[in-house]
């Protein structure tokens, strides 16, 4: 064990951000004997504090617990400029990061997903497989707790999970027999959530509130599980500790550690031999650009010029299918009851390249049936009483607890022009410069939605749906963010080497979701932390070899 | 927080009534008592509806209800939006209204982790399985 560390000591490595891949790494390199403190904006939560097993869910859903920071407002958020981006960024600011409110969906990525270029001609590849990624893959299935059916014909053949199934319910029967009856693909959802005690973790009680926090403590997230191993290892996690900038000295042309301001408005600084920005791909990338030195006037580790650039979100549809029958549908898992990677892979017929994978879900309380009628749709020449009135009462008889939907996560693909800058007036509570997100949907991600959307609206015929809805795009989905320090072989094309070390500074690591050179079409956290631990398990066989500050 | 007066809340009563009126069982909002504890009760927890909501009870405040409230939908939306999910907030916390759906809450559903699942049973996984694997290998790259 790494002895305790006092404040403002040297440690060996410095974390900012406490999400998954902050947590992997705290973990890792803890046990590994290192010293390590974590520093994070957000407090810790309590799940008891969580809306979910209260009546006020949905109400508490739309202002306290929602997903954007900038509807949020909180203290311990930072405001995101958005004017200039088509979508919404989603995050929570917390000890245990976005993984406080995520839906636990475990979506690994596929063979294809990292050679993008090999196949399809767009992006870029990896410098690594997903062959090399699969025994760390297999490595956080059990951390998490994992739960699921072991093989999945979407993957190469792994070796199964800690837990058995959650079960599917009826509106993932529902999903699964429509893809029966087309002779599609569909397996029982992975989620990362066990389905009996396990880990310290209770087991899912299919409440079906995941994004608003779970109130059972069941759900995986950072701060229930890893950093409270990590604490026994010697780990010090620092909460409410905002980074403003990572300091960077010319002379030894090495980071030594990070300026930041504690819950009391007092700036401090917390000097390390290595440090590992863990902060995601908005924040990580803001972070680099407020660090400006003489050597790096245009932000850390910029000499690529790319910091910030390649921003991408999953482009997000949903379809809805309405059934005459009862199927509960605001049970959970949410969690995925059902998936598909039917569509996942290219087919250049379809006018666009790349895919999706669709999560199967239930639709969940009786104020989300508002996101498919409500106030936010009265169109030009509609009237109050088409939508409300006794229509309202007939909408909730016809479609609360009778929705299936699928969640369509589409692949993004790299480009320059969808980027993070920092904001020339906007800044946090502490007074730190805060970002700016631009980003416009591409073409060939409208063409994918529209595509996907129709296949998922026959899926719910053939299941038997009464009626179906369609929302192609949300704008509030921006659930995943990726690529704004991406990582490659190439200096000039990449801000990071293959293991997440900024090629300008060698003690200076990225191991977010910034560093994906592409996205993938499925949900991020079960690769992002797959890949965190190939990276943190590289620099612990490293360590003596790190040119340390 | 705004104070609410009673003929405030009789006001938005009438407002509510629109929106969720006695339909099939289903108790009108302010029979569940929108107007009244649900109210404050809603405002505790989203203060921020408060200044919306009030917007939409002035502008509709001795106006012909549907008139008002279509008119209020097309000039301040996020006026409508706060009346609307201060009224379905309220109404859908309510036992009476959540009786009169079929709504138990987001209830603890514990189950038998070693049952076997029907599609399992009925053969429907083993068709998936039947087809084969779906993804494009790379080993070759
Ligand atoms: C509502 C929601 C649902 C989701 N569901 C899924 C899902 O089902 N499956 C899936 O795969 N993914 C899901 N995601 C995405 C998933 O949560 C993220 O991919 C994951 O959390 C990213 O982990 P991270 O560690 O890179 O970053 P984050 O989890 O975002 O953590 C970053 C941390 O850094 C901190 N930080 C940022 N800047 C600073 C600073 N300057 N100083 C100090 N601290 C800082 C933040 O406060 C935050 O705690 C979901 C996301 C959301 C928002
Ligand atoms: S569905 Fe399961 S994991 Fe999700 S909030 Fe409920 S108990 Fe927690």
């Amino acid at each position: 064990m790494a002895k305790p560390t006092r404040k403002n000591e040297e440690v060996d490595v410095l974390i900012v951000g406490s999400g998954p891949s902050g947590a992997v790494a705290a973990k890792l390199l803890t046990e590994s004997g290192m010293s390590v403190v974590t520093l994070e904006q957000g407090t810790w939560f309590d799940p008891g504090d969580y809306p979910g097993d209260k009546k006020e869910f949905e109400l508490a859903g739309g202002k306290q617990w929602h997903p954007s920071p900038n509807v949020r407002d909180n203290e311990r958020d930072y405001p995101i400029n958005t004017s200039e981006s088509d979508v919404e960024p989603l995050m929570q600011s917390a000890v245990g990061g976005s993984g406080t409110i995520w839906a636990g969906h475990w979506v690994p990525f596929l063979p294809s997903d990292f050679k993008v270029r090999s196949l399809d001609g767009v992006a870029v590849d990896w410098p690594f497989d997903y062959y090399e990624i699969l025994p760390h893959l297999e490595a956080v299935e059990q951390l998490v707790s994992s739960s699921g059916t072991k093989g999945n014909t979407g993957y190469p053949q792994q070796a199964g999970y800690p837990t058995k199934q959650i079960p599917i319910g009826k509106t993932g029967m529902k999903l699964a027999q429509g893809m029966d009856k087309l002779g599609w693909h569909w397996w029982p959802g992975l989620n990362a959530m066990p389905s009996i005690p396990w880990q310290g973790q209770n087991p899912c009680a299919r409440r079906g509130t995941c994004m608003f926090g779970c109130p059972e403590a069941a759900k995986w997230s950072p701060d229930l599980v890893l950093f409270k191993e990590a604490k026994k290892y010697g780990h010090r996690m620092i909460a409410g500790a905002r980074v403003r900038e990572v300091i960077y000295d010319d002379n030894l042309g090495r980071v030594t550690g990070a300026i930041y301001v504690d819950m009391n408005g007092r700036e401090r600084r917390q000097m390390a031999k290595i440090v590992v920005l863990c902060a995601n791909a908005i924040g990580t990338p803001r972070i680099l650009l407020n660090s400006k030195s003489r050597r790096f006037p245009d932000g850390l580790a910029n000499s690529s010029g790319l910091v910030g650039k390649n921003l991408m979100m999953h482009p997000f549809g949903l379809v809805m299918g309405h059934f005459d029958e009862d199927l509960e549908s605001w049970k959970g898992p949410s969690g995925q009851l059902i998936n598909t990677l039917q569509f996942y892979e290219t087919d250049e017929k379809r006018g666009f390249v790349r895919g999706a994978k669709w999560g199967g879900m239930s639709a969940g309380g009786p104020l989300s049936s508002k996101g498919y009628v409500g106030s936010t749709v009265f169109k030009d020449g509609g009237k109050v009483e088409d939508t409300w009135g006794v229509n309202w009462h007939k909408m909730i008889e016809e479609r609360f607890g009778r929705t299936a939907l699928w969640a369509i996560v589409g692949e993004d693909l790299p480009e320059e022009a969808n980027r993070v800058e920092i904001d020339s007036n906007l800044v946090d509570s502490d007074g730190v410069p805060a970002p700016k997100v631009i980003y416009k949907t591409s073409e060939n991600s409208k063409l994918l939605l529209e595509f996907h959307a129709e296949r998922a609206k026959e899926s719910m015929e053939a299941a038997g749906a009464v009626s179906t809805s369609v929302m192609p795009q949300m704008r509030e989905s921006g659930w995943h963010l990726l690529g704004t320090a991406r990582l490659g072989d190439d200096r000039e094309q990449s801000v990071l080497n293959q293991y997440g070390q900024a090629h300008d500074v060698p003690n200076l690591f990225v191991w977010d979701l910034s560093a994906f050179p592409t996205g993938a079409g499925a949900n991020p956290t079960a690769t992002l932390m797959a890949v965190a631990h190939r990276q943190a398990t590289q620099l612990i066989k490293e360590a003596r070899n790190v040119e340390a500050a | 927080m705004a104070v609410y007066s009673d003929s405030d809340r009789e006001a938005y009563a009438k407002l509510a009534d629109f929106l969720i009126p006695e339909y099939n069982g289903k108790p009108a909002a302010s029979a569940v008592n929108v107007h009244l504890e649900m109210l404050d009760e809603v405002l505790r927890i989203r203060p921020d509806l408060d200044e919306g909501f009030r917007r939409a009870l002035d502008f509709c405040c001795g106006k012909d209800v549907s008139e008002a409230l279509n008119a209020l939908a097309r000039e301040d939306d996020a006026a409508f939006t706060a009346l609307t999910t201060v009224t379905t907030g309220g109404y859908m916390m309510t036992d009476g209204a959540r009786a009169a759906v079929g709504y138990p809450g987001q209830e603890a559903s514990p189950f038998d982790v070693d049952e076997i699942p029907e599609y399992i049973t009925n053969g429907m996984l083993d068709r998936v399985i039947a087809r084969g694997p779906i993804y494009r290998d790379t080993k070759h790259l």
